[in-house]
């Protein structure tokens, strides 16, 4: 399995050799230049992404961190749900020509259009369809593979189950498939979130989302309810764990069973820790499942490696949020009916 | 104002079966209500669509949408699909089966289900909302229509007049970039020509829209549209506020609660008038509906009597 990471658009060649020293196999980075942004500025996105930090905006700082990844393969995200006529006759075709020129290998796109477009208009890049183009189905896989698509990227809710089913279904069509292990939730599916997020104040309403007053209205009129939830986190740890969102690491060696091939670190936009962590996180459990007894890649393997596996997971997801109380409830699961089902599978073990 | 073929969206089955009137007259003034109480802005945006009159409100219903594609939960069983199918046959209405996303696990009992319906009625319409689903009715008999969840449209775009800190390079004005914005974001998706040959590929006869603020501008040819009366879904996702009802040892279990009452969250946003229900936001839109009504590509009204759940 090869790591991806998010780069900023802060990123330098410094952050970049040190992402890959940590083991980063792959980048993918937001561009939105000049000739893009003083016509439809930064809210009007090419990437689901609508603030200037969060994206590279000149065409030799991209160049600088393709050189400096090389020979590892930069993504650029063109992932927004829909490409216009007009953007794409102005800004958005020469962005992509800019891009190729600077390095980039491949593009993040999320949707059947997009990948048309781009397979005819620039055949030498791999097409990725993003977490939010909505891959719930082999069918889909198989569809959009015939459009030019190589990589599918799962969408963050999908279930594991699924994700395997998936996976399952479209071997030996030579897709690659990624998945989300790390961070930057959102309370709302992107492929049907069509408002904005990232903005930071009161406007952006997922990320400012939270409960505050919750009534019910029933037949009896008005009712306030009981708080929900686990109750307040303990300390500066659980703290900055929770901020961090989810953490897949331990679902990592179930995951190159059931034929993913790319994990995403994301780290355009903030997460709670640095992704330089994450990523010798996720590489150290890529080695642990190696060490384990399994090379990766579909390998079925005994019960004997899978348990031996997910405790080195685990000893590694524990170290890095900090927070073991809410790590054992998993509170911070990407794949939680995973987690429930070795859960069970451990007690029913015991017993 | 043209005339339009009037489709009424069914997302609940105990709802259809309470409309024994309606199934008889087809008119939207006979339909029961829900049963669970109405919002404010329910009653109000309903109050909008009957001020439409002769137009669309008092014209005959001729198709049932039947089906819940925003919530999982509320999928329609195999067995409520086919009986809904059959009340409205019996009852000479045209009918559209409304699919929500279809995950790996549950796609090949959906498409045996289709097959059933399309031996028993003939090929029918059905609304899809993920990209598998849409690419292989037309293989299978049916009529692929793209449903509101595949019109990607923005639903609350910011523009540059937001005032953002870092928005915008010196001597760049704001009012002359939101201008470029509206426009861009004002193209009907399915009218770009990569997105429409997307959509040819997979036999899309049809295309579902939703009202946004900053309008629809569409072509004189391309796929017939339908649009959605008086609500827009915004997003929507795992995030439930009526599913804390139902938390049962520590795992929340859907109790189709938001079916019979409904939880207000309340957001700290005030660009637009939005609502929460079981997993989807919404946002009333009756006060766009004179620039939607008045474009000839939408030859299909699709009402809803109340926020669909």
């Amino acid at each position: 399995m090869r790591i991806v990471v998010g780069l900023p658009g802060t990123a330098d060649v410094g952050y970049v050799e040190s992402l890959r020293s940590a083991g980063a196999d792959e980048f993918f980075v937001g561009y939105v230049p000049a000739a893009w942004h003083r016509k439809l500025g930064f809210e009007v996105s090419p990437n689901r992404r609508y603030r200037r930090g969060q994206q590279v905006t000149d065409a030799g700082h991209l160049a600088e961190l393709c050189a400096a990844a090389a020979p590892c393969p930069v993504a650029v995200t063109l992932n927004e749900h829909i490409i216009g006529s007009g953007a794409w006759a102005g800004p958005a075709r020469a962005l992509m020509g800019e891009a190729v020129e600077a390095g980039v290998k491949a593009a993040v796109v999320a949707g059947p259009g997009a990948a048309l477009l781009l397979a005819r208009e620039f055949p030498g890049l791999s097409l990725h369809m993003s977490g939010d183009g909505g891959v719930y189905n082999a069918a889909a896989g198989r569809f959009l593979a015939g459009l030019g698509v190589r990589r599918l990227i799962f969408p963050r809710e999908l279930p594991f189950a699924d994700l395997a089913a998936v996976g399952e279904a479209l071997s030996g069509t030579g897709l690659e498939l990624e998945a989300f292990v790390m961070g930057e939730p959102c309370v709302y599916d992107g492929a049907r979130c069509f408002t904005e997020h990232g903005y930071g104040f009161s406007c952006d309403f997922c990320n400012h989302h939270s409960v505050r007053h919750v009534v019910e209205r029933g037949r009896d009129g008005m009712t306030a309810l009981p708080p929900a939830g686990a109750g307040e986190p303990e300390g500066r740890r659980e703290a900055e764990a929770l901020r961090l969102g989810k953490c897949g690491l331990c679902a990592i060696p179930y995951l190159s069973r059931v034929r993913v091939t790319h994990i995403k670190v994301p780290g355009r936009a903030s997460v709670a820790l640095p992704a330089v962590r994450l990523v010798r996180a996720v590489l150290s459990v890529l080695e642990g499942d190696a060490v384990a007894g399994v090379p990766g890649g579909g390998v079925k393997s005994g019960p004997g490696h899978e348990r031996e596996s997910r405790r080195r997971a685990e000893r590694v997801a524990r170290e890095l949020l900090g927070a073991p109380r809410l790590c054992a409830e998993g509170r911070f699961c990407y794949f939680p009916e995973l987690r429930e089902m070795l859960v069970a599978t451990t007690e029913g073990a015991e017993e | 104002m043209r005339d339009r073929e009037i489709a009424l969206h069914v997302s609940d089955p105990a709802f259809l079966r309470r409309q024994g009137g309606f199934l008889r007259s087809h008119l939207l003034a006979d339909l029961a209500p829900s049963a669970r109480p109405s919002l404010e802005m329910e009653t109000v945006a309903w109050a909008a669509v009957a001020g439409l009159g002769p137009a669309v409100f008092s014209r005959p219903v001729e198709r049932l949408y039947l089906g819940n594609e925003l919530c999982p939960h509320l999928g329609w069983s195999d067995e409520e699909i086919l009986s809904a199918c059959e009340l409205a046959a019996d009852s000479g209405l045209l009918f559209s089966l409304v699919f929500g996303v279809i995950r790996e696990r549950g796609f090949s009992g959906r498409l045996s289900l289709l097959h059933q319906v399309i031996g028993r009625f003939g090929a029918v319409e059905v609304v899809a909302s993920d990209w598998g689903v849409l690419s292989v009715l037309d293989e299978v008999g049916a009529l692929p229509v793209a449903g509101r969840l595949l019109f990607r449209a923005k639903r609350l775009p910011r523009l540059s007049r937001s005032v953002l800190p870092d928005s915008l390079d010196p001597g760049v004005a704001a009012s002359e970039v939101s201008k470029e914005q509206l426009t861009e974001l004002a193209e009907c998706p399915w009218d770009i020509p990569w997105e429409r040959e997307a959509a040819a590929r997979m036999g899309v006869r049809r295309a579902d829209v939703e009202m946004v603020p900053q309008g629809l501008r569409t072509g004189t040819d391309g796929l017939p549209l339908s649009l959605y009366l008086p609500f827009t879904a915004v997003t929507g996702g795992g995030n439930c506020p009526v599913s804390v009802l139902s938390v049962r040892d520590g795992r929340t279990v859907c109790s189709r609660r938001c079916r019979s009452s409904i939880v207000l969250p309340r957001f700290p946003v005030r660009t637009w008038s939005l609502v929460q229900v079981g997993q989807t936001v919404f946002m009333p839109t009756h006060s766009l509906m004179g620039h939607y009504l008045a474009n000839e590509r939408i030859d299909r009204l699709v009402v809803e009597p109340g926020l669909p759940m």
